[in-house]
């Protein structure tokens, strides 16, 4: 469970990206964070794994981010960037998967076996020797997402996960993530997604949580998500 | 601009190959370190005229890639990167130091030449060593190794950064390149009035690229080297290999095939 208590961040220029922010999210959710461009979603994301100096309390299963719990938290938060690029830095996709797993000390006679667990689930065996610089969007993407999961974080966070992605690749995605089990906590403005993925939706202004709630009833409300300078979605029925 | 790409490519490729299986990949990390070490020190610690005395060193490389099934291509492919800064290097002593030293056949060997012939040897020995020890040891192994022999934390920490940015830097370059030749009407690469603002501005995007390479490994637990990472033992193979990878090079420093070779030289050199 993640908990959240009065978080603020606030960059050295004095901006509040994220501004008193109180949340809850139970185990086994998926959450959208919806928000226009500089609403705050990344810094809060960042925020999490104390990447981003915040102030108040962060909270995850009972554990607070405190300076000396930062290595436990990012054990149990595990974090999807926007661009998998910054993600994917080892010379093979197996290194860099194995590359968490590594620094939190597991044998090397281990790693091996849960790495190809991971990449099994995620249907990418076959990238396990390959370059990532010789990789296809959708393929980063999921050898990102692999190198995350595979240290079993409780709670997943994802920036904007289908950005640089095609149709097919964007599907795959989707289907991927319903099987994930871990709660996941996804920034996003691709709002087609938020309604077949999420199970709850918050959408942020200005670093506030401006609403909270069931994303197929919120996504569509044009007042709403026009007052938060996102654009509606429009319901699969009216697209006909 | 792809070339950029493909040359940063090669390098890593070489350190895909640590993954593989193999008596000298499973060998402990710092007795791969160790022997690499002693053998550039013992090729560097050869006179500059010493030539023949060097040759068994060549048994250590050929020994090591064959054993751990590294392709020969792969790794001389990447030493004749580094032999002509070598050359460059002691082209001078050709020119400067011409008094003969041998002669074979008729021909004149001079001291300047013979030490050129033993810089580029040299240069070769050493590279070959270390590209063999990136190309049996996964780069973590090594770094983590650097840092259990208390080479300073910051310094490891340099090595690892430099050698990971390289990648995101071609990539950052590359793109660059390819925005600026589509928005020029030429094909002859970056206009030297253009080339100030376009390094600037690769500096600053990679920094800012950089800082989220950064905070992806941090959220992946980097930082935490060696605090809980269970450490692997000496076995019987590494004190033999430590033993055979110290013991053959010194006897070789010590044993000088330059007097087996001699009266050979005296025989060429009296016809």
């Amino acid at each position: 469970m993640l908990k959240l208590t009065q978080l603020s961040v606030i960059y050295p220029d004095k901006t509040r990206a994220v501004d008193s922010i109180d949340l809850t999210i139970h185990d086994g959710e998926t959450v959208a964070l919806i928000g226009a461009n500089g609403a705050g979603k990344t810094s809060l994301l960042l925020a999490l794994v104390g990447v981003v100096a915040s102030h108040g309390t962060i909270e995850v299963d009972e554990l607070k981010l405190e300076p000396h719990t930062v290595g436990e938290i990012r054990k149990r938060i595990g974090v999807v960037f926007q661009n998998p690029d910054n993600q994917l830095f080892m010379p093979s996709i197996y290194e860099d998967v194995a590359f968490g797993l590594r620094n939190y000390g597991m044998a090397e006679e281990e790693i091996e076996g849960t790495v190809d667990r991971c990449l099994d689930q995620l249907d990418i065996m076959k990238l396990k020797h390959r370059s990532p610089l010789k990789l296809s969007g959708g393929e980063k993407r999921m050898a990102a997402i692999a190198g995350v999961l595979v240290m079993e974080p409780s709670l997943m966070l994802f920036d904007e996960p289908t950005a640089f992605l095609d149709p097919k690749a964007r599907r795959n995605l989707i289907q991927s993530l319903q099987k994930l089990k871990p709660t996941k906590l996804i920034a996003t403005h691709d709002l087609p997604f938020v309604a077949e993925v999420c199970s709850r939706a918050i959408l942020l202004k200005d670093g506030k949580i401006f609403a909270d709630g069931d994303p197929h009833t919120m996504l569509y409300d044009k007042k709403l998500m026009e007052e938060c300078g996102i654009e509606a979605a429009v319901r699969p029925m009216e697209e006909n | 601009m792809v070339d950029v790409r493909s040359k940063i490519h090669e390098i890593y490729t070489l350190e895909q190959l640590s993954s593989g299986r193999s008596v000298i990949h499973d060998l402990h990390p710092s007795v791969k370190i160790l022997a690499t070490f002693f053998y550039i020190v013992l090729v560097l610690s050869f006179d500059r005229h010493t030539f023949f005395a060097l040759t068994p060193f060549i048994f250590y490389p050929v020994l090591l890639m064959s054993l751990s099934d590294t392709p020969y291509a792969m790794i001389l492919k990447r030493v004749a990167l580094a032999l002509p800064f070598s050359l460059f290097a002691g082209l001078s002593n050709v020119f400067f130091d011409q008094a003969t030293m041998f002669t074979i056949s008729g021909l004149n060997f001079s001291y300047g030449f013979v030490s050129l012939i033993v810089l580029l040897f040299r240069t070769f020995l050493c590279v070959a060593a270390v590209l063999i020890l990136v190309a049996v040891t996964p780069f973590t192994q090594i770094t983590a190794q650097m840092r259990r022999m208390h080479i300073p934390d910051l310094l490891v920490t340099l090595f690892e950064m430099t050698y990971r940015y390289l990648g995101s830097l071609a990539e950052e370059t590359s793109v660059m390149i390819i925005a600026y030749k589509l928005r020029h009407n030429s094909d002859k690469g970056i206009e030297l009035k253009d080339m100030g603002s376009f390094v600037g501005q690769l500096l600053l995007k990679s920094i800012d690229r950089a800082e989220h390479v950064y905070n992806a490994m941090k959220c992946r637990g980097y930082g935490r080297y060696d605090r809980k990472r269970r450490k692997r033992s000496l076995k019987f193979n590494d004190y033999l290999f430590l033993l055979l990878a110290i013991g053959f090079p010194l006897f070789f420093r010590f044993i000088d095939l330059n007097l087996l070779f001699q009266p050979w030289i005296m025989k060429v050199t009296l016809c």
